[in-house]
């Protein structure tokens, strides 16, 4: 790989010029992956003949001096709750394990319409539901910063697929934060876009109100050139936004950040965060400062109801989703001997008992704890008012502000097995990504810094509903006038 | 302060009837103790006063233009079934639902 690019841009501009061939690139990627990732775990598999039939197709397509498309050449992993005609997806649960996907998700089909090469599949926790790829039933995934420590999630195969240069792009989704807080974790840069930016057709349902098609990269120029790729309207699904204007044209337009008012919330920047990612956070504002933008202390009082609210919403909702595995549409079937002698435990019954890992379960009671009649009004519906005061409380703040920053994680990576039995704690994980996901507004995390043991430690941007451009604008000026981005693990 | 719910053993039967959850005893503790946990943390949410009245509404789900009314050609018997863990004439096997 040393000789070939490695960023997106790169590579496609590489192709486009004829300076690479499109195989070149499939093979060197599948090369590498067969050599770095037994360790690292973070394909389940891996589409080859796809991906190398796909890049032959370009290949004579640019030698009969056709136009490609803008992601030409580029390979991209996607994670394991997205389908791919005839491959296998299994959202990280024993319960899809044999599930073979009958049709491709529109977001990944238009990348492919745009000349991106889909390479496999990455890991993640159970159906999204985690935040560090632990709960998966398929597989381990490591950190490539340090392989005792968790690559984050749910997103965390996708993350440590681009960390460790297997791919420049790769597709995850984010509920609570699952793209943004794996990106800080393994030091490489997460979009989660505007709620309905880029359509979930195709998506394995988690919790379809806070469901979004994300990305990770190393870059946010690489993201703008994802996100254009596959944005729009889709008459598949009926939450997808109109197609917006592109944004990666808007990053040239910016070399500074004078005249940009950023907004530094006082809930999201101190109680329970680590030291050492305040004080980088700190430092990065700094930097931001010096490039011209204008801070403002402001509050998120909402933003200590997020938790709460984020879980019984996003609960209820699954509970909800995953009642379609019954154990005879699709998915696991128990053979329990049981079957078909006691009466009161039937096919669905024993079928998500067996399916089902712990996490998913504990989060499916949750939820149907939370919308079930006696307690709907206490928790659910309570939980609806505190997401629709956490969207009062930013539509007033992007009135004073044209973004928001905070750490993208209250600690760096932690290690694997930490606060396993305490399923509260490992919720507070997410306290500082679930506003955005409550407000359905875009956020992107990009490295800032490092821990004095030089694990990566990430910052968040939110902007407005649809101002996703300004979010990968910031970052993509950030990136111009800093290294953090650039730093590679040892593998 | 009002006293916390608890999850006794009768909700917590009652919630995997309705989930369609069954577990063995030991990991059945488990999860009560899990979502003990959860729920006593949760209801905080019960005490706060969200003052939303006359607050514009939010955006979170904005539905696109409706696709236009026309058929399109259903995915094939053979696609639907594909995926079923048990099937027999072109059908689901399902489970039994009337004692014989």
């Amino acid at each position: 790989m040393s000789n070939t690019p490695t960023s997106a841009t790169a590579i496609a501009r590489a192709i486009q010029n004829g300076e690479v061939r499109a195989t070149d690139i499939v093979t060197a990627q599948l090369d590498r992956i067969q050599r770095v990732d037994p360790e690292l775990g973070a394909f389940c598999s891996t589409f080859s003949e796809r991906a190398q039939q796909g890049a032959a197709r370009l290949d004579e397509r640019q030698k009969a001096g056709e136009q490609l498309g803008p992601l030409a050449g580029v390979t991209i992993g996607s994670k394991d709750n997205l389908l791919v005609t005839g491959e296998p997806a299994s959202a990280g649960s024993k319960m899809l394990a044999t599930f073979c996907a009958p049709f491709t998700a529109t977001s990944l089909q238009r990348l492919e319409q745009h000349g991106g090469l889909l390479l496999g599949r990455t890991n993640m926790d159970e159906f999204g539901m985690g935040s560090t790829t632990e709960t998966s039933s398929v597989q381990k995934t490591r950190n490539p910063f340090g392989h005792d420590l968790v690559p984050g999630g749910s997103s965390g195969g996708s993350a440590a697929a681009v960390a460790a240069d297997l791919c420049p792009i790769a597709v995850g989704s984010d509920t609570g934060g699952s793209v943004r807080q794996p990106a800080a974790l393994c030091g490489v840069t997460g979009l989660k876009p505007t709620y309905g930016r880029v359509p979930r057709y195709g998506l394995i349902a988690y919790a379809s109100s806070l469901d979004c098609v994300g990305a990770l990269a190393r870059t946010a120029e690489d993201l703008a050139l994802w996100l254009d790729c596959c944005s729009g309207q889709d008459g598949a699904d009926a939450t997808s936004l109109p197609t917006p204007e592109p944004v990666a044209k808007l990053l040239g337009e910016r070399q500074d950040l004078r005249g940009l008012r950023i907004g530094v919330p006082r809930e999201l920047n101190g109680e329970g965060i680590d030291p050492e990612v305040l004080a980088a956070t700190q430092k990065a504002i700094s930097q931001m400062r010096d490039l011209g933008a204008e801070f403002i202390d402001c509050a998120l009082p909402s933003a200590k109801h997020a938790v709460p609210a984020y879980y019984l919403l996003a609960t209820a909702e699954a509970a909800s989703n995953l009642a379609r595995y019954d154990g005879v549409h699709y998915g696991l079937r128990s053979e329990h001997e049981a079957l078909g002698q006691q009466s009161s435990i039937d096919t669905t019954t024993l079928s998500r008992s067996e399916g089902f890992g712990p996490e998913v379960q504990l989060r499916i009671m949750l939820g149907t704890f939370a919308s079930s009649y006696g307690y709907s009004a206490q928790f659910y519906e309570r939980a609806r008012l505190a997401r629709r005061a956490l969207q009062c409380e930013f539509q007033g703040l992007f009135e004073q502000c044209d973004v928001l920053l905070s750490p993208t994680s209250p600690t760096a990576a932690p290690h694997f097995g930490d606060k396993q039995d305490d399923p509260l704690a490992r919720y507070m994980w997410d306290a500082l990504t679930v506003p955005a996901s409550l407000a359905g507004i875009p956020a992107i995390s990009m490295p800032c810094d490092q821990t004095s043991d030089g694990r990566p430690i990430g910052l968040q941007a939110m902007a407005k509903h649809g101002n996703d451009g300004l979010a990968l604008q910031l970052a993509h000026v950030f990136q111009q006038h800093s290294e953090h981005h650039l730093r590679r693990p040892q593998l | 302060m009002p006293k916390p719910l608890a999850i006794d053993d009768a909700l917590l039967a009652h919630l995997g009837e309705l989930a369609r959850i069954r577990l063995p005893a030991d990991r059945q503790e488990e999860l009560r103790g899990k979502l003990q946990q959860l729920v006593s943390a949760f209801s905080s949410l019960g005490e706060v006063d969200f003052d939303v009245d006359g607050a514009p509404e939010a955006r979170t789900v904005t539905p696109a233009e409706l696709r236009a009314d026309e058929a399109e050609t259903p995915p094939s018997v053979a696609d639907v079934l594909s995926n079923a863990p048990q099937t027999a004439a072109d059908c689901f096997v399902v489970a039994r639902v009337i004692e014989p």
